[in-house]
């Protein structure tokens, strides 16, 4: 009997426990509240309001009718994306190109990042860092400019291969040159960009566990694999999980700068095959249905990766 | 505290309700105009035609009349002007109609996505400028949508100098009116049949003086040319180009053949998988690989190419005459006195054949076409602003500019002054001719001949215009160009397949001429892949439209020249 009474008392305590929790956190939060809520609004106008907006993908969608009153086709942009010719190769493509920037482009940053933390003089590191960052501020366009130049047959690269007696090849109508190219040149863009997180939580380490393994008679390399590595390795994992829910996107700007008929073979990839089709033939609903087909995948794959990392070493996302 | 807080933030709730509301509202308002107007369009003109004091359009008029026109601006322009709108001819315009003229500029490269995204966002200005090519569907398709009005019936009331051309050279209405009856703009015309052509191929005089080689007529000669170019010349890429100028017509018709439709016998061909091009492609590849092609085709732009001709590696390419023979002879004058092209006709494969596929454009040039959109509120204003290009005021205002500045009558022939013919700040005068006038680019008008003979002053130039229309009576006899418009449900059925088609043939195309592939070992191959993306129910398409188009127009079976120029001399 008691225990009955103490249940309804109990609820009537907690109704009003949540309002002041809430005006509690407010008072205590009212100015991060206030900054966050920008964000917020961000995220709702540009983010999920349009949302609404890709069930085109189902819709002829015509300009003039607007996205409601375009008539309803059902899944014939999907058969249409499917029975394509291109279809299978271009996400392919797509995979292949994101598999082998995992492969090489992903460590990339954290060996830099790696070995500029074990740098002693302070100057050094810093040119190193600034030059290493530079390519990231130069727009794609310029990027793939100054890439056409040194991969043409009397551009830079063939130089070097002539010097060394080597043939000239012309990279860029070479299909089979094609990734290799993309990935060594993003690389290149990006190395210096992608270290600053890892030095970032490079420093987070705490060095009370450098000192006690010192005096452990740990050298160098166990100190890197004992404590370096396993400081920095959830931030490897964080970004890792979030490198592979972008397998299926990547962006069209520097494909298209750099591809040509000669390498569509390996170059074409979703994201140009979208852009050929749905911005420059305005078939705006084309494009909503391959990219609604490109986010499902790419959901799938994130969350597979997270959980599967949540299983294996405890370090995941949610 | 709470409870304000609690108001405030409904408060905040209500008002983006509110502002999401008005979003949408002004979305179908906006949406809703295009409807309304089109709606409205023909009570328009019912009223116009029972009240007289609407055909009265007097220009100047009498308020300033405001049009809004979406017109690409070209490249060379810009070191001139950012807005058509500083030009001096634009001024004159607005002085002498009481007209004002906003211009909306795509960028250059991206036109096609910013047409699309114009439309799109519901903001359409009175003209558009071009084909609506790039407008899926086409024009009738914008017609069907809203976006385009019918002028027909409205061209003799507002326009009577238009009419009067239609009425004097009716075969022009095969290029303005659709297979319907409808007509959705003014067009761009050139006068004269002299300045139709201004494309071909053109190579290094002083090498083939010095190789005592005459210029060659036949595929066969401008091979020996290409190959001694190459020998003795040292030249790393004999031709040079893009892989876009190999396909084109110059080359491919010497095998009486494009790689797109064409018309032989009344039936629609369709070139990229004919046998004729199979040879074509053997001939490429073996040019190719005896390195008389470029080999940098497929990644060339105008940067390498020029720098390609100008510093002596190549010794043939296609071009135009204006920004082709035009820039490269003046840009060599000072750094290598030897320097000399010459035009070579298009190339034939036995001598005594003609070339049937020229490059054309006339009498009618559809990019230069002023389209009236639903937008245009002030519709017999436009179409009056419009018919001043085609009086004889308007074309001298048009082509020659303002006389007294930029030219003057000597015996009756308008001459450019040094403005613009040799400008004391050093701009082109392809720059300053935009300045003043739009001979230069395109417009509402009649383009005067005149034009182009002070326009192309260099006597290669001169000559390069006869080389290039060598076969120019055959071609319009042989008529093989397609004609005809798809609907906008035929546009829809095969856009895609036609896509399809297309990438897997450029592709094709390049690993045959790069060696990656035989072509007589995946011919048949390619033939049967093409077939499968369905080929052959474009073909039935497009030949439905072309039995259309002669259904309607029985004279194109008979093509006629003439100079429409002739019409302000009678």
């Amino acid at each position: 009997m008691p225990e009955l009474k103490m249940q309804p008392q109990h609820l009537i305590y907690k109704k009003p426990s949540l309002i002041q929790a809430i005006k509690k956190d407010y008072k205590k939060n009212k100015w991060l509240i206030l900054m966050a809520l920008p964000v917020v609004a961000w995220y709702i106008l540009f983010h999920y309001v349009p949302m609404y907006g890709v069930i085109i993908a189902f819709k002829q969608f015509s300009p003039i009718k607007g996205i409601w009153d375009s008539a309803w086709v059902g899944l014939r942009h999907f058969q249409d994306f499917f029975n394509s010719i291109s279809a299978w190769r271009v996400i392919r493509n797509t995979l292949l190109i994101n598999f082998y920037q995992l492969l090489f482009a992903f460590p990339a940053p954290i060996i830099l990042a790696l070995l500029l933390n074990e740098v002693k003089s302070k100057y050094f590191k810093k040119t190193i860092q600034t030059v290493t960052y530079l390519p990231h501020f130069v727009s794609t366009v310029v990027i793939c400019g100054m890439i056409i130049d040194f991969f043409a047959k009397s551009g830079l690269i063939n130089d070097i291969v002539a010097y060394f007696g080597g043939s000239r090849t012309i990279f860029l109508v070479e299909a089979g040159w094609f990734r290799t190219i993309y990935v060594g040149t993003g690389i290149w863009q990006g190395v210096g960009w992608g270290s600053i997180i890892y030095l970032a939580s490079l420093t987070a380490i705490d060095t009370e566990l450098y000192e006690a393994v010192t005096i452990d008679g740990a050298g160098r390399w166990k100190q890197f694999v004992h404590i370096t590595l396993p400081g920095i390795a959830p931030t490897i994992v964080i970004l890792l999980i979030m490198n592979i829910g972008h397998m299926m996107s990547e962006g069209y700007e520097k494909v298209i700068l750099l591809y040509n008929p000669s390498t569509y073979e390996t170059a074409d990839i979703i994201s140009s095959y979208v852009y050929r089709r749905g911005l420059v033939e305005a078939n705006y609903s084309f494009s909503a249905a391959v990219g609604l087909f490109n986010s499902i995948v790419n959901l799938t794959l994130i969350v597979t990766a997270n959980y599967v990392s949540r299983k294996v070493n405890e370090t995941s996302l949610w | 505290m709470l409870k304000s807080n609690v108001r405030k933030s409904k408060k905040l709730l209500t008002k983006i309700a509110a502002g999401f509301l008005l979003m949408a509202l002004f979305s179908t308002a906006l949406t809703g105009c295009g409807g309304e107007e089109k709606g409205g369009e023909p009570a328009d003109s019912a009223n116009s035609t029972s009240t007289p004091a609407d055909t009265s359009v007097t220009l100047p008029f009498k308020e300033t009349v405001t049009f809004r026109v979406w017109d690409p601006l070209m490249s060379t322009a810009l070191p001139i002007m950012k807005n058509y709108a500083e030009s001096e001819l634009n001024k004159e315009l607005e002085r002498r109609l009481n007209v004002r003229i906003e211009y909306i500029h795509p960028t250059e490269g991206s036109a096609k996505e910013q047409f699309n995204l114009m439309l799109t966002s519901g903001d359409i200005p009175d003209f558009i400028v071009g084909t609506f090519g790039d407008y899926p569907g086409g024009r009738e398709k914008a017609f069907e949508d809203g976006i385009l009005v019918d002028i027909k019936n409205e061209i003799p009331k507002y326009a009577p100098d238009l009419a009067k051309i239609y009425e004097a050279y009716p075969d022009l209405l095969m290029d303005v009116e659709t297979e319907e009856g409808r007509q959705f703009g003014v067009p761009f015309l050139k006068g004269d049949e002299s300045i139709y052509t201004f494309f071909g191929g053109f190579l290094r005089k002083d090498w083939l003086t010095e190789l005592e080689l005459p210029v060659p007529e036949t595929i066969d000669e401008l091979y020996t040319v290409l190959k001694a170019f190459k020998e003795q010349k040292g030249a790393t890429a004999p031709f040079t180009g893009t892989v876009g100028n190999i396909k084109g017509m110059y080359f491919t018709g010497a095998w009486g053949i494009n790689q797109d439709y064409f018309i032989e016998d009344g039936k629609v061909v369709y070139g990229a998988i004919d046998p004729r091009f199979k040879e074509y492609t053997k001939t490429m590849v073996k040019w190719y690989k005896e390195g008389l092609l470029d080999p940098e085709l497929a990644t060339n732009n105008t940067k390498t190419i020029d720098a390609k001709i100008t510093g002596n590696q190549a010794g043939a390419t296609v071009g135009n005459t204006g920004s082709g023979l035009g820039k490269y002879l003046p840009l060599m004058k000072n750094k290598d006195p030897e320097f000399d092209l010459v035009a070579m006709p298009y190339p034939v494969l036995n001598k005594g054949d003609f070339n049937p596929f020229m490059a054309k454009d006339g009498p009618t040039v559809n990019n230069g076409a002023w389209n009236i959109t639903s937008a245009c509120e002030n519709l017999p204003e436009a179409l009056a602003f419009l018919n001043y290009g085609y009086t004889k005021e308007g074309s001298l205002l048009y082509n020659f500019g303002i006389e007294g500045v930029s030219y003057t009558l000597e015996d009756g022939y308008p001459k450019y002054t040094d403005l613009v013919t040799n400008n004391p700040n050093g701009q082109p005068i392809a720059t300053m001719g935009q300045y003043y006038t739009r001979a230069f680019k395109d417009g509402p008008f009649v383009q005067d001949k005149r034009y182009f003979e002070q326009y192309m002053a260099l006597p290669q130039q001169q000559e390069s215009l006869k080389t290039w229309t060598k076969y120019a009576k055959q071609v319009t006899e042989a008529n093989k160009n397609y004609r005809g418009t798809l609907t906008p449900d035929e546009v829809s059925q095969t856009t895609t397949k036609q896509n399809e088609i297309n990438t897997y043939k450029d592709e094709m195309f390049l690993k045959w001429l790069m060696g990656k592939e035989d072509v007589d070992a995946t011919w048949d191959k390619y033939v049967e892949q093409i077939k499968r993306l369905g080929i052959e129910d474009i073909i039935q398409v497009r030949q439905n439209a072309y039995d259309r188009f002669i259904e309607k127009f029985p004279q194109a079976l008979n093509p006629q020249s003439f100079n429409i120029s002739d019409i302000f001399d009678k």
